[in-house]
């Protein structure tokens, strides 16, 4: 494994020209622009330093790093001073001893003396400094000025900052700036009384901070010192892992001491993050040791029953009893699984295999049914497979960003810092959203177009931007005709040119003005490298794979495919939620996107399992609800996921499971759905996982157990037991054969291993032949499918429209500290900013109906109601509400209906009409 | 056994949705007809067949001809 | 018909200007307002001439009561005869300042009449190459204080293409800018203030031609918010500019679109440093950047970006007006042309003297200066404003030039001379220094932000007589960390008046 985790001063520099030079006696060729520091530190030439970490950009602050340069005067610091060819550089000489002994004896004379006591003993950057330029004494008066009484904020409730042991170095400043973002952070006063401080002067909890640690990771001192490290004591030892939130798919250090886990710390070799972490990943990972935590199986007979502890074996065999008893009485078809997108690949994998080779079915379908199911059927019908296109860097070169429907920011925050630091130099941004999302107006970030358009016209606006650019000649000829089917392309053209798709045309549906689409579609268009990112308010609407296929149109119409800067990017949930959907758990397909009629694909699996698997798909999630309600069906094994929490219209969900004979959930927590279960299989938080999760830019990230399963069991061996009881043996040694028989059986992944995964860290599928370490970019040259294919994608309304009995349209979203059904982050001090689910409400709405600020309401559709208190807000507009979902007690899908996606039945969340009428209470 | 009802009025919604939502410029039936071959059970498209006999005018048109090119 | 002249520069307008010129004007006469003409011990000076362009005689240290009483004739005891022949003027080679006292600071039409535009209206027959070729010939170097070559910065900026400013688009327009740094904040020195206050169209003149010949189409002047005269005087020159065709799109009727406008300051000294000055500019807290990136490569907004002082650019229309070789054949060494030097502190006759480099600092403070105002003997000379050296008596036949100051220990700086008599107490001064720099001092680099504090209490523990030996060694310690360790120069340079105080006048630390 390499771990290279040594600071280098300054960030690396991408240059054609090498220049070469000596230091220290030492010759190196670096890129033209590294800083001597860097360079040095290549050379093992190690050059004190407290300002510079190579996370930031150079800010020649501490003036600790100061070299001579021969043939030149005075002595500059390293870390700003670019090397250039032929330069001679030494970095050890008594003039510069003395110096840094002077710089440090001053930095000494402000900071207490209490290293022993101190909670960053052994892990400090003072103290190692200070030891490295040999300082032994402190000549200045004790008595002088200094802030040594100065106060600590304990506010936030993950770190602490101490200002007596600020060295004013502005590291924390600068990485909230360059790295978060957020410019919660800055320097107040100046001179000696230069402090850091929150922008607003406030304690961290009621600045704009948003936790995202970065601070904290920057500090050299322990000013900005994590709590838990201030009580469990500094680290002794670290695992590499990945984070089990978002689909951005952080790489971790989990830091211990002993068994016992101090913190997570971003790694700076990450693919996904390089070195930057949100408040969730970086902080929020206390529920794994919950006292909710259920560590034992537990069976009943019936939901009426008391829940009954028993060992691993009866659990399992009393599991395929039941499972094998439904199967005799109502056929092979009347059971199946579902595979959750917070497991590992190789979780998930056994669990669709499990489905299709011992229970004989292809019953098997994923929580992306409700997320990202129809960028799956998009992608695959104009690109030719399901993934986005691009790797999270890629919007490093990105001139025009185009947001539809997603709020990195809250929802995927390390990639919104990454996209923030693009927009701040200058990318242009459109969003279009029906709310001012934070990027629409944040610091030193503002939407060139924000298109606020009215739920459920996603279509009619993506449609409306494509005319434009084909009535306005901005078509890239040259690609359309190189790489896509041109045929196809003169339909939609012909088809894309008419004029009910003009933006003046479809201006009352979208409610957006033509003039804003038009200029919208003129930066995408011409600004240069065009890319976009979307989320699920791209595909939880009944059109959610039309408007898949309709951004894949207009990236394709305009040459924005196949290059760094360009691509259509799936912003994915949860953190495996592209893995759960490479893995086979879609009832139409097996692993790597392959349909269960390919005759040559199933042979391939008949011939690996040893069984004859079904030629026709199995049934989707809301199929199998349905049919469980017909009594049809009657068994299903739930892995990590709380179907009757986080699926639409809940009363339908209750009844459904209510009518089954056997509902197994594997869970952390005794969930939602668990109310319904007959059999509890723990599970193992990412902490206890080995495996892998793949992110949403296809990368394929390792998790490694930090500690043991606290059930005893790892899942798959779980899955694996129980197909086994159930007469299908499927014996692997460790979840590495997993993936050998993943790679061994799905072309994409060919190439991968944990050998590999160890060796390099990451790769992005395809990981094959073609492709050894991976993918970065899809379809550079052709696309999968060959030939990109335009599809026509008429608007149509969906059924779900405002009436005068539910004249509001709700539309929901995620915040930032909490994550979906917040069984996690409810458990972490994250409450401490979001203790409730709020119902934002334009003010114009609230006051007709006598609403006030904070007031409760009750908001009720035409399946349900549900009670939560409002806010006003002027980022939605009049005639919608929008809420979170991440609190059980405000049961959001309660008034969700059974609309869904017409290619993919994922449900229509973004869009309900309701009504909002003032309420006495919570009500509950 | 409202179950059932249920379920069929969940198949008449999702195959008049198909029809209401495939491209235009192909043959709507055909399309239909392929997208229901590709993403439905068997169970359910035998049920389709059943629904299309007993109480066709639940069904679009297209819907009702793509059932016909159901194999 | 006889013309009256007042000064409305701010050092005339504070000895009282402004109520001489109300008491001319409601006697009805004809009076224009002019800058001063630099001989400040003489405030207000008011100036007659029969006719506007005729030759001036005038009185100094005047007042309401002088006009009222209708006293200002040739028999006034302040009666100074013609001015121009006075020696202090007499003397000098003024270049810069030329119009300066002269004219109405404020009028195109008096400006050209005297010279003005004849820069620019050259530059713009020559290729913006040779502008360039003749501003290295010229030899002029920059009189912020670095003293760098101006021709070579302005070269590094033309080789440069321009750019979208930081963080707009690519496709957003491009620029170049062109900033002057008029935030005069070193003590003892005024003379960009009254430069600007006399005669701005040559700073815009200057601008516009160091613009035409970088390719820069938008200049930006950094105003200390203490000038408020100056402030008014730059917006009125630069709106009169517009309208006389020689700033906006089509500068001179030619293709060469270039703008300016004035921004202020927030009274901040560090702010004088000019990175620190471009994140003012930008907005920002006046906080020194790490060069490089040089500005001239990445400046004002990230893009290439001229910064230079406004006598460097105010040289810059005579040097193209009447040759660069006539301005290179001034001055001695490598300095070339000439410098305004600024009078003050403890002296009888203080004020602007624009000489060649060349001239002793004896002449400057004996023969132009007279000497102390306290007429006791001079103790020392602090020359290159508060952070250059103090130069005790026995030295002040140094010629004033960047070599031979930086020879004996001292430096030029912006020109400014402030005069000790012997009554001061120099470790006092050395305290100051320190203190200045604990006070003005950004807090970025750590020398600057905690060793200037500690330079103020180790000057303290010394004159306490506190361990001496050990505490000067500490000191002397200090001051190498500062100088050779500090970001800028501000704190690099506070060891100059410390370490001279120390090393000249030792006997004032015990």
């Amino acid at each position: 494994m390499t771990v290279y985790e040594r600071d280098l001063g300054t960030p690396a520099v991408s240059a054609e020209t090498q220049v070469s030079l000596t230091i220290d006696g030492m010759p190196i060729t670096v890129p033209e622009g590294t800083s001597i520091m860097r360079a040095a530190a290549l050379v093992n030439a190690a050059i004190p330093k407290l300002c510079a970490t190579d996370s930031l950009e150079a800010f020649g602050s501490c003036r600790l790093c100061l070299v001579e340069i021969e043939g030149r005067p005075g002595t500059p610091a390293s870390c700003t001073t670019p090397c250039q060819e032929g330069m001679t550089v030494n970095t050890q000489t008594p003039r510069l001893d003395k110096l840094r002994k002077g710089v440090m004896e001053l930095y000494i004379s402000d900071h207490p003396l209490d290293c022993l006591t101190c909670s960053a003993n052994g892990d400090c950057e003072l103290q190692d400094m200070a030891g490295a330029v040999g300082l032994r004494e402190v000549r200045y008066s004790d008595e002088g000025e200094n802030h040594l009484s100065a106060g600590k904020d304990e506010s936030n409730p993950y770190f602490t900052f101490d200002a007596s042991k600020c060295i004013v170095c502005s590291r924390c400043v600068r990485a909230c700036s360059e790295v978060q973002g957020t410019f919660a952070l800055t320097i107040a006063g100046r001179g000696f009384g230069s402090e850091v401080s929150t922008a607003k002067g406030t304690d961290f909890l009621a600045s704009d901070c948003v936790s995202c640690g970065a601070c904290v990771q920057a500090c050299p001192t322990a000013t900005l010192q994590e709590k838990s490290v201030i009580d469990r004591g500094v680290p002794s030892r670290k695992v590499k892992t990945t984070c089990a939130y978002c689909g951005v798919g952080c790489s971790f250090t989990a830091e211990l001491r002993g068994d016992e886990l101090v913190r997570m710390v971003p790694d700076k070799q990450g693919g996904a993050n390089a070195g930057h972490s949100c408040v969730k990943g970086r902080f929020a990972w206390g529920y794994a040791n919950h006292e909710d935590r259920i560590t034992e199986p537990m069976i009943r007979d019936s939901i009426d029953d008391e829940w009954r502890v028993v060992g691993w074996e009866e659990a399992i065999q009393f599991a395929a009893d039941r499972l094998k008893k439904i199967q005799a009485d109502h056929g092979i078809d009347a059971i199946g699984g579902i595979t959750s997108s917070r497991c590992t690949n190789e979780e998930v994998y056994v669990v669709q295999k499990m489905v299709r080779a011992a229970f004989g079915t292809n019953n098997v379908d994923t929580c992306a049914r409700v997320c990202h199911s129809p960028t799956g059927y998009g992608l695959k019908q104009t690109f030719g497979t399901s993934a986005g296109t691009q790797d999270f860097a890629s919007v490093q070169d990105a001139d025009a960003i185009l947001v539809i429907g997603a709020n990195p920011t809250d929802a995927h925050p390390v990639f919104g810092s990454r996209m923030k630091r693009r927009l701040r130099e200058g990318a242009e941004l459109i969003v279009i959203d029906p709310r001012a999302i934070d990027l629409v107006r944040s610091p030193h970030i503002g939407a060139q177009h924000h298109l606020q358009l009215r739920p459920g016209t996603n279509v009619a606006v993506v449609n409306a931007m494509a005319h434009v650019v084909v009535t306005e000649g901005w078509v890239a000829e040259e690609f359309v005709n190189e790489r896509c089917d041109v045929e196809s392309f003169k339909a939609w053209e012909r088809f894309i040119a008419l004029p009910e798709n003009s933006p003046e045309a479809l201006e009352e549906t979208t409610g957006v003005p033509a003039a804003a689409v038009r200029e919208a579609a003129e930066t995408y268009a011409k600004a240069g490298n065009g890319a976009i990112y979307y989320g699920l308010g791209v595909t939880e609407h009944s059109q959610g794979s039309t408007m898949v296929m309709a951004m894949a149109n207009l990236a394709m119409a305009t040459g924005n495919i196949g290059r760094p800067g360009v691509g259509v990017n799936p912003l994915r949930g949860q953190n495996n939620v592209q893995g759960s959907c490479d893995m086979g758990s879609f009832p139409h397909e097996f692993a790597g996107y392959r349909h269960v009629s390919d005759d040559s694909a199933r042979a391939l699996f008949d011939s690996a399992w040893g069984v004859s698997l079904r030629g026709e798909p199995g049934m989707r999630i809301p199929n199998m609800l349905d049919a469980a309600v017909a009594g049809k069906f009657r068994g299903l094994y739930v892995q990590g996921e709380d179907i009757a929490q986080s699926d639409p219209n809940i009363h339908h969900v209750e009844a459904a499971l209510k009518a089954m004979d056997c509902v197994i959930v594997q869970d952390l927590f005794l969930n939602e759905t668990a109310r319904f279960a007959h059999i509890f299989l723990p599970g193992t938080s990412f902490l206890e996982k080995d495996g892998t999760f793949t992110n949403a830019e296809r990368r394929i990230n390792r998790v490694r157990p930090v500690v043991p399963p606290l059930s005893g069991m790892s899942e798959w061996g779980v899955t694996c037991a129980i197909s086994e009881a159930m007469g299908y043996p499927m014996p692997y040694a460790d979840a590495a054969e997993i993936m050998d028989e993943i790679a061994a059986l799905t072309p994409t992944f060919a190439g991968v291993s944990f050998a590999l995964l160890d060796e390099v860290g990451s790769v992005q599928w395809p990981c094959n032949g073609e492709a050894p370490m991976g993918t970065p970019v899809m379809h550079e040259q052709r696309f999968v499918r060959g030939e990109g294919q335009f599809v026509t994608t008429p608007y149509v309304p969906t059924d779900e429209r405002s009436t005068r009995r539910y004249p509001l349209l709700l539309t929901t979203g995620r915040i930032l500290s909490q994550y979906n059904v917040g069984a996690q982050t409810r458990r972490t001090e994250n409450t401490v900013w979001h203790a409730e689910d709020i119902l934002d409400i334009h003010a114009a709405d609230a006051e007709a109906r006598g609403v006030a600020d904070g007031d409760w309401i009750e908001i009720s559709s035409r399946v349900g109601s549900t009670r939560m208190r409002a806010r006003l807000s002027d980022e939605i507009p009049a005639g919608v509400v929008y809420t979170t979902f991440h609190h059980p007690v405000s049961g959001t899908n309660v008034i969700t209906t059974d609309n869904s996606d017409w290619a993919t039945n994922c449900p229509e969340y973004k869009v309900t009409a309701v009504e909002v009428r003032p309420s006495m209470g919570a009500g509950l | 056994m409202s179950g059932v009802v249920e379920q069929d009025a969940r198949l008449v919604v999702m195959a008049n949705q198909i029809a209401n939502n495939v491209p235009v410029g192909g043959e709507v039936p055909q399309q239909v007809a392929d997208h229901i071959g590709k993403f439905w059970t068997g169970a359910m498209r035998a049920d389709l067949k059943r629904i299309a006999e007993h109480s066709s005018d639940q069904l679009r048109q297209e819907v009702v001809a793509a059932v016909a090119l159901l194999a | 018909m006889t013309v009256w002249f007042v000064p409305r520069d701010a050092a005339a307008k504070s000895m009282g200007a402004d109520g001489i010129a109300s008491a001319l004007l409601a006697r009805g006469e004809e009076v224009i307002r002019t800058g001063s003409r630099g001989m400040l011990w003489l405030e207000p000076l008011v100036e007659c001439a029969s006719e506007r362009n005729g030759s001036r005689v005038g009185w100094s240290n005047v007042t309401v009561a002088d006009v009222n009483e209708d006293r200002l004739d040739t028999d006034h005891p302040a009666y100074l005869g013609e001015v121009d022949l006075l020696t202090y003027l007499s003397r000098q080679q003024r270049w810069i300042y030329e119009r300066v006292g002269i004219i109405d600071p404020l009028d195109p039409q008096d400006f050209q009449h005297h010279g003005g535009l004849a820069g620019l209206k050259a530059a713009m027959a020559m290729a913006p190459a040779d502008v360039l070729e003749a501003v290295k010939t010229s030899g002029l170097r920059g009189r912020g204080g670095a003293g760098f070559p101006a021709g070579i910065k302005w070269q590094t900026v033309a080789d440069q293409e321009p750019q979208p400013l930081r963080g707009q688009p690519s496709r957003a327009t491009r620029h170049k800018f062109i900033c002057v740094n008029a935030d005069e904040g070193d003590s003892g020195t005024f003379a960009d203030r009254m430069l600007m206050e006399g005669d701005p169209f040559s700073l815009l003149e200057g601008m516009a031609i160091a613009a035409y010949a970088v390719g820069a189409d938008r200049g930006m002047i950094y105003l200390r918010s203490e000038y408020p005269e100056a402030w008014d005087i730059l917006c009125g020159a630069i709106e009169a500019a517009r309208s006389e065709g020689w700033l906006g799109e089509s500068v001179l009727g030619s293709n060469f679109a270039f703008d300016v406008e004035v921004r202020l300051g927030a009274g901040s000294y560090v702010c004088g440093e000019e990175t620190a000055m471009l994140e003012s500019l930008e907005g920002r807290r006046g906080m020194v950047r790490a060069k490089p990136p040089l500005p001239a490569i990445k400046g004002l907004f990230g893009v290439p970006t001229v910064i230079n002082n406004v006598l460097t650019i105010a040289s810059v229309p005579g040097i193209l007006a009447r040759g660069a070789e006539a301005y290179a054949a001034l001055g001695c060494e490598r300095s070339r042309g000439t410098q305004v030097f600024q009078l003050a502190g403890n002296i009888a006759q203080g004020g602007i003297v624009e000489m060649a480099f060349g001239v002793s600092a004896r002449e400057l403070v004996e023969d132009f200066g007279g000497g102390t105002l306290s007429g006791r003997p001079v103790k020392a000379v602090q020359i290159g404003g508060p952070l250059g050296a103090y130069i005790p008596p026995d030295q002040l036949d140094v010629p004033m030039a960047y070599e031979a100051l930086a020879d004996a220990g001292a430096m030029l700086g912006h020109g400014g001379l402030v005069v000790f008599d012997d009554s001061a107490d120099m470790a006092e001064q050395a305290r100051f220094a320190m203190e200045c720099c604990a006070e003005e001092s950004c807090g970025k680099c750590t020398p600057c932000r905690i060793g200037a504090v500690r330079g103020v209490e180790v000057i303290d523990r010394l004159r306490q007589g506190d361990n001496i030996e050990t505490q000067t060694l500490l000191l002397r310690d200090l001051c190498d960390v500062m100088k050779q360790g500090s970001l800028c120069a501000m704190g690099g340079l506070t060891p100059n008046p410390v370490l001279s105080a120390l090393d000249h006048f030792a006997e004032d630390f015990r």
